[in-house]
């Protein structure tokens, strides 16, 4: 009965080790599957993630060629942008050119208007000084005619000087005397530095008034006003203006104040 | 275009033709008199926008058709422009203070006329 009784205790016991394996066993199979299951999950995600790292490759690539393109076409506005620029510049230098030539016919039309608009001696005489005054822009100033043997200059009218002092000036005599007998414009600093007279330290310009190459009379245009910082372009059209029409505006009030019998001087 | 009216007064030619050319052919309308007493007298008929005076006038000196401007209640606010060869600051200051609105100092450039007008109107 003992024996029996240990054949049933190992009986037992080779039954429980055997269902515990068998459980283990199942245990690892059962862990195995899902070993398996993750694994083929994780394949799954590595070809999905794989997928995405070549189509964000592919966006990268996309994008750095758009890149290049929006930098091609930044490129060509900056220089269209460039070129504009030197285009506007360029007209607004020409504006302001046509502007500045606009303003000088003005000053020249309106002095030229101004001596050709009378007749009378007086009034060409005061146009002379208007023009010096206002246009140019000196207060001091000397008009002369040559006398009819052409051996001296005689004051016909004046602004701002001493008429007196001024009065007649022998041809060849200081600027104004040699400007008669030369027939060229004087002009400081323009290779002219010719000897002045006293009475000529403050003169600025001279000015032959001729017919053709006659020189009827002369222009001197002492102290320029004191804010006129030098001459200017007009400023050299206008003393040629002057040299022309001036002597032309007084020759021909002389001979129509001769035939109207007008007194003279 | 602009219909501003534009009253100018000085006894210079040249001027009042630089300042006609100029103004005119920016469209303004212009009225011109050639001494102090024309001025005032154009000024009280015609109420210009603008006068532009110069100086050294006959028959009525600049100061004192300023004076009377200013004292007619149609012509109290209208800007003066004075036109004067001399740019002392003193005599500046005391023009302006005289009621002068602003000042061209002689040579007369076209560009500086248009540019002061139309600032003073506000074109």
């Amino acid at each position: 009965m003992a024996m029996k009784k240990d054949g049933e205790g190992q009986g037992s016991y080779v039954f429980k080790v055997r269902e515990d394996t068998r459980r283990y066993v199942q245990d690892l199979l059962n862990e195995n599957e899902k070993l398996r299951r993750l694994v083929a999950s994780l394949d799954s995600e590595k070809s999905r993630l794989l997928g995405e790292k070549l189509t964000l490759q592919e966006k990268m690539l996309s994008l750095r060629e758009e890149l290049d393109r929006i930098y091609h076409e930044q490129s060509d506005l900056r220089r269209q942008l460039a070129e504009v620029e030197a285009a506007n510049q360029h007209y607004s230098h020409q504006y302001f050119s046509v502007e500045q030539q606009n303003n000088n016919l003005a000053n020249l039309y309106v002095a030229s208007y101004h001596l050709h608009s009378t007749l009378d001696r007086k009034e060409v005489v005061s146009a002379i000084q208007e023009i010096v005054i206002n246009l140019i822009g000196s207060e001091e100033l000397a008009i002369y005619e040559t006398d009819d043997d052409g051996a001296a200059l005689r004051l016909v009218g004046s602004f701002g000087i001493d008429p007196v002092a001024y009065a007649t000036v022998p041809a060849g005599s200081g600027i104004i005397g040699k400007t008669a007998v030369s027939g060229e414009i004087y002009l400081p600093g323009k290779g002219m530095d010719l000897a002045r007279t006293p009475r000529e330290s403050n003169l600025t310009v001279c000015i032959p008034l001729k017919l053709g190459e006659q020189v009827f009379g002369v222009l001197a245009i002492f102290r320029l006003l004191p804010q006129k910082n030098g001459l200017e372009a007009i400023d050299y059209e206008l003393f040629n203006l002057l040299a022309g029409h001036a002597a032309t505006a007084l020759y021909l009030s002389k001979l129509h104040g001769e035939k109207v019998g007008v007194g003279l001087g | 275009m602009s219909t501003r009216k534009l009253l100018l007064v000085d006894d210079f030619t040249t001027l009042l033709l630089l300042e006609r050319m100029v103004l005119d052919s920016s469209g303004y309308q212009i009225l011109a008199a050639k001494d102090g007493e024309a001025g005032v007298r154009a000024a009280l008929a015609h109420r210009p926008d603008l006068i532009l005076l110069g100086t050294d006038l006959p028959k009525m000196d600049a100061p004192e058709v300023c004076r009377q401007l200013r004292t007619h209640g149609t012509t109290r606010a209208i800007p003066i422009l004075l036109v004067r060869s001399r740019d002392a600051q003193d005599e500046v200051e005391k023009g302006l203070f005289s009621g002068y609105d602003g000042v061209i100092i002689k040579p007369m450039h076209p560009e500086e006329l248009l540019s002061k007008v139309r600032n003073l109107l506000g074109d």
